[in-house]
């Protein structure tokens, strides 16, 4: 299991730059490749991303869309056994207002990680990016996730510590 | 749950039990194809059960007999891997044990009530994976894909309220994904599906077969075959079968 945390690129100014809507007040599924897309045409959508977002939307939780329904990205289907989730955004004006929200769609997410590992051969893992806006510097962190569904249980404690 | 269908579950339990003794490889075979059909007749009773409990609106116990139904065709699958093995069809055999286990899966998720015994049967087949059959490479695929179709509600599975894997009605909600291209094929550790593994190495005079190592000749091209270059030799494998094109 590994839990890595380092810069990201600045979400604001590539959403600007590919002319996607600036998710703010919500959580958002980001594509894989927002940081190498050179256009929206190019973004790419992990597999689990349409199940990840009907949960979240099943649990009422507030959740942006940075395209139009019809330009939403496709998805890269792997057929491995391992479980890729989208990239769960969370900007500085979500954090500050709805921070009891992240743990819940954490939750979610765990839950849903759970059910799909309790029926599955051993040794499958769960890839899981969580990019966080630093209101502060301005400045983006990613702390990407792999590891086993029991590990998933440390990601809270990173997201508060990045926080910091 | 009612009292009958408390009673249902005994009396299919008792049953399975008597059945599931000719789940080794010792066991006449002629008996194992005998345990087979009656398997396979006790899985269409449970079919027609199923149907009932669906017309009665029970999903609840409409979900239990789709683990049943997942667990009958578990065993009859096992059962025959040790026939395949017998009559010397090392990739039949497979095929069944994969299907097998795929069978044990789908009953743990069909009803929380499938627990620990259906999780030990996993790990014994396991444990035959690994000491009957030699170390297999296997394919994943990445497809790119825009559509994904909802099998419980053949909507847009964006738009449905139903998840992938989970059971509705008796039935477990697939996602049909129309690719748009193949986006790589690798050799992985952990494919989602064991059907899709290499086969075999070709050689001067043929093809190697990974599991008997016999060569065998060339066959007529199929259009699941591909030929995967590695360390300088060529190999071929199946990289889909019809249910890679379905999720969950």
């Amino acid at each position: 299991m590994s839990i890595t945390v380092s810069d990201y690129i600045d979400v604001k100014a590539k959403m600007g730059e590919l002319g996607c809507s600036l998710p703010e007040s919500g959580l958002t599924l980001l594509p894989l490749n927002l940081d190498s897309a050179a256009s929206i045409a190019e973004l790419r959508h992990a597999s689990e991303t349409s199940t990840v977002r009907k949960l979240l939307l099943q649990e009422r939780l507030p959740l942006c869309d940075i395209v139009e329904r019809d330009q939403r990205p496709p998805y890269i289907k792997n057929k491995s056994a391992d479980l890729v989730l989208p990239t769960l955004y969370l900007s500085a004006a979500f954090l500050s207002q709805n921070s009891p929200l992240v743990s819940v769609a954490l939750n979610v997410i765990s839950s849903y990680i759970y059910d799909r590992f309790r029926a599955l051969k051993p040794g499958r893992t769960v890839k899981f990016d969580v990019v966080l806006e630093d209101r502060e510097s301005g400045k983006y962190r990613r702390i990407a996730y792999e590891g086993t569904e029991e590990g998933l249980k440390l990601l809270p404690a990173s997201i508060r510590e990045a926080i910091k | 749950m009612t009292p009958s269908q408390v009673e249902y579950i005994q009396d299919f339990n008792k049953e399975l039990e008597q059945l599931c003794v000719y789940r080794f490889i010792t066991r006449n075979s002629e008996l194992q194809r005998t345990a087979c059909s009656n398997l396979e007749e006790m899985l269409a009773v449970v079919s027609q059960d199923k149907a009932a409990a669906i017309a009665e609106g029970d999903e609840h116990f409409a979900n239990v007999l789709l683990g049943f139904e997942a667990l009958l065709s578990a065993c009859v699958a096992e059962i025959k891997m040790y026939l395949f093995l017998k009559e010397d069809k090392p990739d039949a055999a497979w095929t069944e044990l994969v299907t097998s286990q795929d069978g044990f899966e789908a009953a743990l998720r069909a009803d929380r009530g499938f627990g620990e015994d259906i999780a030990r049967q996993l790990q014994r087949l396991q444990k035959i994976e690994k000491l009957v059959f030699p170390p297999q490479s296997f394919l994943s695929t990445g497809w790119v894909v825009k559509d994904e179709i909802c099998s419980i509600c053949e909507s847009d599975y964006e738009d449905c309220g139903h998840i992938k894997g989970r059971p509705y009605m008796g039935q477990f909600c697939v996602v049909h994904i129309r690719p748009l291209e193949v986006n790589h094929v690798a050799i992985v550790d952990k494919p989602a599906s064991k059907h899709c593994r290499i086969t075999h190495m070709k050689v001067s005079d043929g093809r190697e077969n990974r599991l008997s190592l016999m060569i065998e000749p060339e066959p007529k091209e199929s259009e699941d075959d591909v030929a995967v270059e590695s360390e300088g030799k060529l190999f071929q494998g199946v990289v889909a079968t019809t249910s890679s094109l379905s999720d969950g």
